[in-house]
């Protein structure tokens, strides 16, 4: 045996326990969910499994179901760039010579490290229409009536006004419901969090002279953030905005599950938690393949346009 | 000192104003800003230790009316368990009996502001003078001057968290227990399994070893919904629905856990395994005295991410559990909420239990975590 072949073996023992399960439970179920979303497979056999081509992809397409939960997930990223935002002028704050730094940092990152069902709880009761703190606050703070206070996840009223039920626009659903606040809370999850350390760490990279310099050349605050602070941060905000958007489409399905089940009349559902009750609650495992193939090739398109469009602005 | 001196001292004063000024209101800003984060916990906190009938009420501090019904059904029959015997006359005359006058008197005129002044501290004429719903009113007045905010809260802190603890409706403990037990095993198994692949990947060299980790790459992209649906009919297959081993097993085999490990191991020098084979140890012996040393605040990193993600799990448990005595803590509390919804301020301390495992270890462990984000992402 050559000491190549040797060398081989080895690798390949050390990388075999991991590799099995990775073929096991990542590679052969991407294989395997490919070719079932095109077949009728339901877990409940009362039709014989059938090859059925395209049908589940053209049914999905002439469903306005589908197209409404897409409209809800990309909805539902709307509040994404103002965690962004945030989660930039919270480090930029952070990144001056302040005492308790780390003890700020580690409250601000306390929502991101707990989020799970019992804050979607804790929130659930926050928004409640009656009883909860954020209605009773505004009907004692702001002096509004209980009529005026928003039913928040009961309500299927959004800002942008958006009709239920079929794509188009009523002004009569004007105003602040299930979706908002869900994107409300979102935001209080995430500004604090991953993002926010990812640009302190992108900050404390800034080369310290960049700042001297264009303090010479007179600028002021807004000056060293539009002409160093933010073009040097450009591979920070990329990757921040790829990762959010891979992680906002497939988003959304813990908040409907806990929060409002879906509701109110399919506000709340996302195209993750729609494959949910499609394969788990309805148990067709064809059609909710197909639907979940759909989600990845757009994740997949979004992130190849993101790497295009986004690294010509990005100079490393 | 010149015209031009005193607009330069001038200019550095305003900026040292400017600067301080920043400072200041940077740091009145974060403070702010906490208090926003951390408003929602102590919603939950301060509803954890309140009885139900008080939890829609936003200021801590109980009404009058919340403290006096305190005092006559917990605070006094605790400290004397013969005044739950007494008839509603005998109360009064058992409250006027452990206040002195001028504390009676003050709360005479508080309880009835007409009669401030007056001096009737007779308790029997008193009393006869009033209608029975102003003896009412007097006697919860009389009562809430026993009341203490401490024993309020310290009374309901243990008797909600004990509730949920040993509730006979839900199996809380058994919840607690299967996502630690849950958690630990995927975070024993990913590390190991995890730190022998990227040791593979970083320190061996052999063909085709970076196509397969282009591989690894490129299904970090692959949403878990995509996996999910044939895992659970794989499961269906291996008949490990609703089993320890259906929960533990497809979580423990990630590729961000290799990714991660082979970020950290790629820094360890290569000269120092050289010189240990050089030395004649096996490969083996290179992995585990050599490389995972060096490699522990890696391991560190990604133990934590694992657990804490696992602890947390949601869409696995859901879709696999079905039995009671196997449902971990996210899949106990939603079906809590679901039947027990209106028992809010229970619901409340079975959330805070939830998550201070989450605090503590992250309190322990904020400085590698921190570090660990960062280098998460430079992947570039």
């Amino acid at each position: 045996m050559t000491r190549r072949t040797r060398t081989t073996l080895t690798a390949l023992a050390f990388l075999m326990p991991n590799f099995v399960g990775f073929c096991v439970f990542m590679l052969w179920p991407v294989v395997f969910s490919f070719g079932v979303a095109f077949t009728n497979w339901t877990l409940i056999r009362t039709v014989p499994l059938q090859f059925v081509g395209l049908e589940n992809f053209i049914e999905m397409f002439s469903s306005d179901d589908f197209w409404l939960y897409f409209i809800n997930t990309g909805y539902l990223m709307l509040g994404m760039p103002f965690a962004i935002a945030g989660s930039l002028f919270l480090a930029i704050v952070l990144s001056q010579k302040i005492k308790g730094t780390v003890v700020f940092r580690t409250l601000f990152y306390l929502p991101t490290f707990t989020a799970g069902v019992a804050l979607f709880i804790l929130w659930k009761k926050l928004y409640n229409p009656q009883f909860g703190p954020i209605n009773v606050l505004l009907q004692e703070v702001f002096g509004l009536s209980a009529e005026q206070t928003p039913s928040w996840l009961s309500s299927t009223r959004n800002v942008f006004a958006l009709a239920v039920e079929q794509v188009g626009i009523d002004p009569a659903q004007f105003g602040l419901g299930a979706r908002d606040a869900i994107i409300i809370m979102g935001i209080w999850v995430a500004v604090g969090g991953a993002n926010m350390l990812l640009y302190l760490a992108g900050i404390a990279n800034i080369p310290r002279d960049l700042y001297e310099a264009s303090e010479i050349d007179g600028a002021g605050v807004w000056g060293k953030f539009r002409h160093v602070t933010w073009p040097q941060l450009a591979p920070t905000t990329f990757f921040i905005v790829v990762m959010s958007f891979i992680g906002g489409l497939q988003g959304g399905f813990e908040q409907a599950r806990v929060m409002t089940e879906g509701g109110p009349a399919g506000t709340t559902t996302t195209l993750a938690y729609y494959i949910y009750t499609k394969a788990f609650e309805e148990f067709q495992i064809g059609y909710a393949s197909a639907v979940a193939w759909v989600l990845f090739t757009i994740i997949f398109a979004i992130t190849l346009v993101n790497w295009r469009f986004g690294s010509r602005y990005v100079n490393y | 000192m010149s015209t031009t001196e005193q607009a330069v001292v001038g200019q550095g004063f305003s900026k040292w104003w400017f600067r301080k000024g920043k400072v200041y209101a940077s740091f009145i800003f974060l403070i702010l800003f906490a208090l926003t984060t951390l408003t929602p916990f102590l919603w939950m906190i301060n509803a954890s230790m309140k009885p139900l009938e008080a939890v829609e009420d936003l200021s801590p501090i109980p009404t009058i009316e919340q403290q006096a019904r305190f005092v006559e059904t917990v605070a006094l029959p605790q400290a004397d368990p013969e005044y739950a015997t007494l008839s509603e006359d005998e109360q009064i005359a058992y409250l006027f009996g452990i206040l002195d006058i001028s504390s009676i008197r003050e709360t005479i005129s508080q309880a009835f502001p007409d009669m401030a002044g007056s001096e009737l501290v007779d308790m029997s004429t008193l009393t006869a003078s009033l209608s029975s719903s102003e003896q009412q009113t007097l006697r919860a007045h009389l009562a809430s001057t026993q009341f203490s905010l401490a024993q309020y809260y310290w009374h309901y802190l243990r008797r909600n968290y004990d509730d949920v603890w040993n509730s006979e409706d839900i199996l809380f403990q058994r919840y607690y227990f299967n996502s630690l037990f849950i958690a630990m095993w995927v975070t024993l198994l990913q590390c190991f399994t995890s730190s022998l692949a990227a040791f593979a990947f970083a320190r061996l060299e052999w063909p085709g070893r970076d196509s397969i980790f282009k591989l690894y790459l490129a299904t970090m992209m692959i949403p878990g919904v995509v996996v999910m649906i044939p895992n659970y009919t794989l499961m269906v297959f291996l008949r490990l629905l609703d089993s320890y081993t259906g929960l533990i097993i497809p979580a423990a085999f990630t590729a961000f856990g290799t990714f991660l490990l082979r970020q950290f191991m790629l820094s360890i020098p290569p000269s120092l395994d050289e010189a240990a084979t050089i030395d004649g140890a096996s490969p083996w012996r290179v992995y585990w005295d050599v490389i995972l040393p060096l490699a522990r605040p890696g391991l560190i990193v990604l133990s934590i991410f694992t657990f804490m993600q696992n602890y947390q799990s949601f869409f696995w448990p859901l879709v696999l559990i079905k039995s009671e005595h196997l449902r971990t803590l996210p899949i106990g509390m939603l079906y809590f909420d679901t039947n027990y919804g209106n028992q809010t301020n229970l619901i409340m301390a079975a959330s805070v239990m939830n998550i201070v495992p989450l605090i503590i270890l992250f309190v322990l462990m904020q400085k590698y975590l921190v570090a660990g984000i960062q280098l998460g992402a430079v992947k570039g």
